[in-house]
């Protein structure tokens, strides 16, 4: 058998897969963002007034578009920040270092939906440990769940908690910097602050890059937290749609309604919107990230 | 060699056949999807009771948490596979309807035993929509004014009477609050206060024909405006997230508007706490405004097992199955066996006042999209209404825009 043949032969099962179970739903949930679909009736075709609704008329969709953009946009630069952080910290020569590295790490691995739950908790206006803990040094704390105000910002700082995954991408990118451009930025007389901005960082970009476009992905994406905090405690969604997400709202029209013809239109929507805004990363990219570095 | 193949998919395709499973025993099997709740062991035990009256039916309970209930009984009316039996006769009746069978005609060939008229009279109305039976119920909330006895007496507060209105419920409410205790509570996240205070004032949130959405009328503006002065300018209600998380239980609230009968097993379980019900003041428009709901089992359409399904129904909706929940904590909902002095000895005492609050209790608005448009689109501008100082007349205006731009977009995408 051919080179090219085996070749074939060997991603079959994984092309065969992809194609079945990743490209065909996503056909079907494209025609059926053209119909209106209930799941226990026939589709019906509706052109393109699932979109025109969404777009123009839906009092949801621009909500939790606004929701998510502030997310991301908090929670993004303030996650990256805390694992670049603690990443450092973690790079420095201390002892029990790899025991640290596991705690640290601990956190990202425990289910969101379960910490979706424990964080529901710590912020209960009234019996949450934050608010307990607030009150015992004379600061009332405000309605975390309860308040319009205050229930996204919850979010964004429970969302802090799961920076584990960006925190080793950051390490291991502290280890492939130079020691001996380090050494010799040193010698030069480069302090602290110095030495990070004009060796470290330029190493680190392609790293910053990776994970910025994986947190923004991953914050448009945004659910388990989101919906494992909201039935924990203000119900899904949050007081006035504080906390509604673009994919809780899709959620909520597809698995609680059944408005499958809608929320395949907000599939692709976000499918778009993502496609959109990581062209735009990568292109911005060619002016920052230093790929030579490292 | 091609002969084979065909046996082969022959015998697949009979393997996917929709042919219910034969029970090893020989019995007819009844599958019910049950909503897991805190009832299941009173469930189970009615479950070996009915087994034992009915040795060829066997019922196949096929448990999901109660959070996901709906979803996954469309999705196997979706993929045809529907339970034989399910919960309906809530809010979600009007979407269900097309699944149900109509059992009419049994309820007509056993109506003896289904014997409709011990029923209450609202609960007759309310399990008969369009005068077709869809399903028997087991038991049924109403809206009902819950006070603590030891807060009142400790006030000497005279208690909450049949006559009153929205005003003497607020002067009470407002004399209570102090020392800690409020004078009653604002339920959200829901409709449960809200809308029936939009009814008390004499506003609705559908017109009669249910194409259009009336929340932004003066009656109804006025039951909202209500709702928000309880925590606002009468300020007997603490805000939303700041009141006792234990609610009506905590000992803290003098008043529970709106609280439903479900609540009374738990209630009774706190042997300190000290109460009794009333039923709902009357708003300006002399209406209570609250609302009946049934828990009541109906039949798929598609059901292979209507006969034995419907024996399970009637079993238990039947006096048998009814006494058994007044056991377990629950409110009678056939009135002979309310009348018996074993449903009587429990907290609350004033039973009257529940025959009081289902003569004028109103149904929950019989629309598919009830219950999409009251969460989903007017719920957000009620919350911003008690969270962000938006008037009343101002969260009604948006709520009915959106609710109303909803129902334009749903008729027209509707063949």
């Amino acid at each position: 058998m051919s080179q090219s043949r085996w070749c074939w032969l060997m991603i079959a099962p994984v092309a065969v897969g992809l194609l079945i179970f990743t490209v065909g739903p996503m056909l079907v949930s494209l025609m059926l963002s053209f119909t209106d679909y209930d799941v226990v009736s026939r589709p019906s075709f509706v052109g393109s007034a699932n979109y025109h609704y969404l777009l123009t008329a839906d009092p949801s969709f621009w909500v939790s578009v606004k929701v998510t953009a502030m997310y991301a946009a908090a929670s993004v630069p303030l996650g990256l920040f805390t694992a670049l952080a603690v990443a450092m910290l973690l790079n420095m020569e201390v002892p029990f270092r790899g025991l640290f590295r596991t705690l640290y790490y601990l956190p990202t691995l425990l289910p969101a939906t379960a910490s979706g739950v424990l964080w529901a908790w710590i912020f209960h206006p009234t019996d949450g440990a934050l608010n307990r803990m607030l009150l015992s040094v004379g600061v009332r704390g405000p309605g975390w769940t309860s308040s319009p105000s205050w229930a996204l910002p919850a979010l964004i700082i429970m969302s802090v908690w799961s920076y584990g995954g960006a925190m080793v991408v950051f390490l291991a990118g502290l280890q492939g910097a130079s020691k001996t451009l380090l050494e010799a930025a040193g010698l030069d007389g480069a302090g602290p602050w110095k030495r990070f901005c004009v060796v470290t960082w330029p190493s680190l970009t392609p790293v910053v890059f990776f994970n910025v476009t994986m947190s923004l992905i991953g914050a448009m994406k945004t659910f388990d937290q989101a919906f494992a905090f909201g039935t924990s405690g203000p119900g899904v969604g949050g007081p006035a749609r504080a906390t509604l997400f673009y994919v809780l709202n899709l959620y909520s029209k597809a698995f609680e309604h059944f408005h499958m013809g809608l929320a395949s239109a907000m599939a692709w929507i976000l499918f778009a919107a993502i496609g959109g805004l990581t062209f735009l990363n990568f292109r911005l990219s060619r002016r920052w990230v230093q790929e030579e570095a490292g | 060699m091609r002969g084979w193949l065909i046996a082969a998919i022959g015998v697949a395709l009979v393997g996917c056949a929709q042919n219910r499973p034969i029970d090893p025993a020989g019995r007819h099997k009844v599958i019910w999807l049950y909503p897991i709740d805190v009832n299941r062991p009173m469930v189970e035990d009615l479950i070996r009771q009915f087994e034992r009256e009915n040795k060829d039916v066997h019922i196949d309970v096929r448990a999901v948490p109660g959070s996901q209930y709906q979803t996954k009984l469309k999705t196997l009316v979706a993929a045809g596979e529907p339970p034989d039996v399910f919960v309906c006769g809530d809010v979600f009746f009007a979407y269900l309807k097309p699944f149900l069978s109509d059992l009419t005609d049994l309820a007509k060939r056993d109506a003896k035993e289904v014997d409709l008229n011990d029923f209450y009279p609202a609960v007759q109305k309310a399990m008969q929509p369009g005068g077709h039976i869809y399903f028997l119920p087991q038991w049924f909330n109403v809206s009902l004014l819950y006070y603590n006895k030891r807060i009142f007496d400790a006030a000497k507060e005279p208690y909450p009477r049949p006559d009153w209105t929205w005003d003497d419920f607020s002067a009470s409410a407002r004399r209570l609050t102090q020392n800690g205790v409020w004078g009653s509570n604002v339920t959200t996240g829901w409709w449960g206060e809200w809308l029936t205070l939009v009814h008390g004032a004499g506003g609705d949130l559908f017109d009669a024909s249910m194409t259009h959405c009336t929340l932004d009328t003066p009656a109804a503006i006025a039951g909202l405006t209500f709702y928000r002065d309880t925590i606002g300018k009468l300020g007997f209600a603490p805000p939303p997230g700041e009141g006792p998380s234990t609610g009506f239980a905590s000992d803290k609230l003098a008043m529970d508007y709106g609280g439903h009968v479900g609540l009374w097993a738990t209630y009774r379980k706190i042997p300190s706490l000290d109460w009794d019900i009333e039923a709902l003041p009357k708003g300006p428009s002399g209406r209570r405004g609250g609302e009946i709901s049934l828990t009541a089992l109906g039949i798929s359409k598609q059901s292979p097992e209507r006969e034995a399904s419907w024996r399970f129904l009637k079993f238990m909706s039947s006096k048998e199955s009814i006494r058994f929940h007044v056991s377990r904590g629950y409110l009678s909902i056939r009135q002979s066996v309310a009348r018996e002095p074993a449903s009587q000895h429990d907290k609350p005492l004033n039973r009257a006042a529940v025959e009081r609050a289902l003569q004028s209790a109103e149904p929950t608005p019989s629309t598919p999209d009830f219950v999409e448009i009251a969460l989903d689109l007017v719920q957000p501008e009620i919350d911003r209404m008690l969270t962000e100082n938006v008037s009343p007349a101002e969260a009604a205006k948006r709520a009915t825009r959106s609710a109303n731009a909803f129902l334009r977009a749903t008729a027209k995408r509707t063949p």
